[in-house]
């Protein structure tokens, strides 16, 4: 638990380095993208503008359109929705699923523990992409169903981590305080153990928005992620991949899009795990 | 040491069992079944009976996976909904070329992180290791995908230097085995960073030093055989991972490897490809692990001599 | 001369230390780990350094070394010699040729010393092929001489062990077999005994001073523990918060040490024919690098503390033959040269 008179200290040693407060910025932008798309945006993402298709980044278009004449960087704004979004759902449902049983893992200890890692371990037998790619290709384009594939490929990140955390602190004094009191389980699970493990949940939940964010950009583009009408990320380098050479910016800034949130959240997380856990730092 | 390698088949062997149920259950996610799936949407309830039939899909479950796994476990996947081959030779046909992609992609990534993370750890906080961390969190933040797309843009349409797609010529390779190794070469990175930092701080490396031995032997010799241990542990991890970025990767280089004909297939729905293709890559990413264990206890004689 | 007799004549001194000060660059800015520290080991000599843990002798051993760990801990000034030169001015290189082959320094955790991952054999041998021309084979022969010499059983299988398949003690006998397989002429053994039992403690400590008649080098011991004082050292070097304050012959120093943090030293020794109560401790704690007290930096805790003692530092003051001490009670201010009167 991060004690308040601590939270100055934490909050001090978190911007007093530059490439945090870059990654901050980075994921700040990206909200702002988020919340007021519409605003923001130029032109409509989905108007084709037919007269200018690929034409390159003028005043007119920053960033230029792509093989339909519609405007990338109205395109990147309204993409950034699904990216984020999607990348809040998948590490919602791993925090959810992961932290669970991570907890209970670890707590218990001893049978529970090692059937839970088994499954775990099923779990991560597979390449993550790949796994994901099967779920998507049996189950069909579409936002849940991308959010489902990699909840399902995603949850053990959190898994491990918790359990591991878990294992550590359940023979500690206050938790054994807590268990001869007569809490019962749920209770000793979530209201003791679970605030105690809140800095690395934090920073895995930061660094998480990563992978889902660059997985979905993947299946989008080989076409079995978003759906193609709805502006993605990935979607738009699917679109343009065969005309890289006459319109670079119509694959150069939607990958751009990608690299910069996803740093953000590298970046940021990578600070926080500095800030929370001195242990760690070099 | 005998036991414990045992032990670690024995968990496969457990591990492999759980993905028999799992990809076995992957198919019960198709909405409406496989085989409406086959027929598309305007199937008749008989058409669907017939092929169910056929396919033996009206059987109680437990008789269908017991049914599919006695199969899988002597080495027959089954026949493709495709082309009615024989799915298991047309996979292990693709190995090789999946197999170059890697090994290269691994040559490239390790020759990049090693320098970078080694300096990085000498030199804390100078002006390259700063430069070094940006570099690493770029390369893991970058989609494999878009720099193939990138690469192919410069180095094969504008440059001329290779070629785009295919696997023609020896250089043919290079492109996406580098496309693929710049986000494990980030991670490297950081790895062999931090695990360094952490052993150059150990008392035997002040006793390497007392005994006059070089900074050079010091750290690459003293030091490294020591850091390299958690390393070899990351890099058995980003293989799985680099096993799924060449499906992408493949695809975007037309590399003609097991990915790419993965993919298709996906694309196809051809399930029972699917699944030995999930199987397959399963039974790689466990013998991984079982090597990854003997390498780690090869280097690290605590282990070699115990249990 | 193989023999190096205590009482002998002393010779002319190995190691010279003049006046060394080293930084340390801690959480809180630059701290003075050892300020000002002068004092030489003869040949064949062996000197003990005692002070508790943090008074600066691991860093005053290290330095003879240049080994105080870049770039936190830097050596700011002064001069150490070795056999009549400058260590401080030679390149990395020269020290790198001088470590290990006539400065050699052993460790006090015989359990994290040694690199888990070689086998012990090729620890002693890389330490003898770099400095000596000699043959895989010679070397390995060597090797297994090193290692019966420092009483290690089989010797030729404890060449193929690794360390953590050798208890502490013999661990410590490795470290000791490679410290001295180039035949030093002088071993600095930072608290070698410390993380020992005392049964092992005992044989170590023998194993050196046997070792020590046979070679004829001279031993830095740094230790924190009275007891093994008396029993190798010839000489001793208290060290207080970074400064010396009182160096005697061991006879002296039992029989009337001079200053009152080495009496309170003596006081916190067990001996068998005192009681348990009567065991002294001194008052108060060792000062913090960071907030030194003004003047002498043990008056705080000091039993004949005066108001003098807060406002200037003592300057060490030859008291006896071959003892010094630096303490306001052999003399004020105005009796001796070069200090300001206050």
């Amino acid at each position: 638990m991060i004690a308040s008179e601590n939270r100055g200290r934490v909050l001090r040693r978190l911007f007093r380095r530059p490439l945090t407060v870059i990654g901050l910025f980075l994921i700040l932008a990206n909200i702002v993208m988020v919340l007021f798309a519409p605003v923001l945006s130029p032109y409509n993402p989905e108007e084709m503008h037919l007269k200018d298709r690929h034409s390159p980044p003028s005043m007119k278009y920053l960033l230029g359109t792509d093989f339909y004449g519609r405007d990338i960087l109205s395109r990147i704004i309204h993409g950034s929705r699904i990216s984020f979004t999607l990348g809040l759902s998948v590490v919602a449902g791993g925090l959810l699923f992961g932290t669970t049983l991570g907890l209970v893992a670890g707590y218990f200890g001893g049978r529970v523990d090692s059937l839970l890692m088994r499954v775990t371990d099923i779990f991560l037998a597979f390449p993550q992409m790949v796994f994901a790619m099967a779920i998507m290709s049996v189950r069909g384009q579409g936002f849940g169903n991308v959010v489902l594939a990699l909840t399902l490929t995603g949850w053990t990140a959190f898994a491990r981590l918790v359990r591991a955390e878990a294992l550590s602190l359940r023979d500690l004094e206050f938790v054994q305080a807590v268990q001869s009191l007569g809490a019962r389980t749920p209770r000793i699970l979530f209201r003791h153990l679970l605030p105690n493990l809140m800095a690395p949940i934090i920073v895995q939940a930061t660094m998480g928005m990563a992978t889902p964010i660059l997985t979905e950009a993947a299946l989008t583009f080989l076409g079995i992620g978003i759906p193609p009408n709805v502006p993605s990320w990935g979607g738009m380098l699917s679109v343009d991949r065969d005309f890289m050479e006459t319109a670079w910016w119509s694959v150069t800034f939607p990958g751009l899009a990608i690299a910069c949130t996803v740093l953000g959240f590298n970046l940021f997380g990578d600070g926080l795990r500095d800030a929370l856990d001195p242990k760690l730092r070099a | 040491m005998v036991l414990y390698i045992l032990r670690r088949l024995f968990q496969s062997v457990w591990v492999l069992v759980g993905v028999t149920v799992l990809v076995f259950a992957l198919v019960q996610l198709i909405p409406g079944g496989p085989a409406l799936m086959i027929l598309g949407e305007d199937a008749t309830a008989e058409q669907i009976t017939l092929v169910n039939q056929r396919l033996g899909l009206d059987r109680p479950l437990h008789v269908q996976y017991l049914d599919w796994l006695g199969k899988v476990v002597r080495g027959d996947f089954g026949v493709s909904f495709q082309d009615s081959r024989p799915i298991l030779p047309d996979l292990l046909n693709r190995m090789p070329a999946t197999l170059e992609l890697l090994v290269v992609a691994m040559f490239f990534s390790l020759i990049i992180a090693l320098p970078i993370g080694i300096i990085s750890a000498v030199k804390p906080n100078s002006l390259l290791d700063n430069v070094g961390r940006v570099l690493a969190l770029l390369g893991v933040s970058m989609p494999s995908f878009w720099i193939g797309l990138l690469l192919i843009m410069v180095f094969a349409r504008n440059l001329g230097w290779f070629p785009a797609v295919g696997r023609e010529s020896w250089t043919s390779v290079i492109m996406p085995a580098f496309a693929l190794g710049v986000s494990m070469a980030g991670i490297l990175m950081r790895m062999i960073r931090s695990s360094l930092l952490e052993v150059l701080r150990e008392d035997y490396l002040k006793t390497a030093r007392a005994k006059g031995l070089t900074e050079k032997v010091v750290v690459l010799k003293h030091a490294m055989r020591n850091a390299i241990l958690p390393v070899i542990t990351t890099i058995a991890l980003q293989v799985g991972n680099l096993l799924g970025g060449s499906v992408v990767i493949e695809t975007v280089f037309a590399w003609p490897g097991m990915g790419r004909f993965c993919y298709m297939r996906m694309l196809q729905r051809d399930i029972p490809t699917i699944m030995g293709n999930l199987m397959l890559y399963a039974v790689f990413v466990c013998i991984l692990n079982i090597v990854t264990d003997l390498l780690y206890a090869y280097f690290d004689p605590r282990i070699r001599y115990s249990g | 001369m193989m023999y190096a007799d205590d009482g002998a004549q002393p010779m002319a001194p190995l190691l010279e230390i003049e006046n060394l000060r080293v930084t340390f660059d801690g959480e809180d800015g630059e701290v003075t780990a050892v300020n000002g520290v002068t004092l030489s080991v003869g040949q064949g000599e062996t000197v003990a350094l005692v002070g508790e843990s943090g008074c600066g002798k691991s860093m005053t051993a290290l330095s003879v070394l240049r080994l105080v760990p870049a770039p936190l801990g830097a050596i700011r000034g002064g001069s150490v010699r070795f056999a009549g030169e400058e260590l401080l001015m030679k390149t990395v290189e020269q020290m790198q040729e001088i470590r290990g082959r006539d400065i050699a320094m052993i460790f006090q955790e015989p359990m994290t010393s040694l690199n888990p991952v070689f086998t012990c054999g090729d620890q002693i041998m890389e330490a003898i092929t770099r400095h000596r021309v000699v043959s895989k084979r010679e070397a390995r022969e060597q090797a297994v001489e090193m290692l019966r010499l420092v009483g290690i059983p089989m010797p030729e299988r404890r060449l193929y062990e690794y360390p953590h398949q050798l208890s502490g003690g013999m661990r410590q006998r490795v470290m000791i077999g490679m410290a001295l397989c180039c035949a030093p002429k002088l071993l600095i053994a930072d608290e070698p005994t410390t993380a020992l039992d005392v049964t092992i403690q005992a044989q170590i400590l023998d194993l050196l001073r046997t070792l020590k008649r046979k070679i004829g080098m001279a031993i830095l011991l740094i230790t924190h523990d009275l007891g093994i004082v008396a029993e190798v050292a010839e000489r001793v070097v208290i060290m207080y918060a970074g400064e010396v304050v009182e160096e005697a012959p061991v006879r002296s120093l039992f029989k009337k040490p001079a200053h009152p943090y080495t009496r309170g030293l003596l006081g916190s020794v067990p001996k068998l024919d005192r009681k348990e109560e009567e065991l002294k401790t001194i008052p108060g704690n060792v000062p913090s690098l960071k907030s030194m007290p003004s003047g002498c930096r043990f008056h705080p805790r000091c039993p004949n503390a005066r108001s003098l003692c807060a406002k200037a530092a003592p300057a060490l003051l030859e008291i006896g033959e071959g003892q010094r001490v630096a303490c306001w009670l052999y003399g004020l201010p105005s009796d001796r040269e070069g200090v300001e009167t206050l």
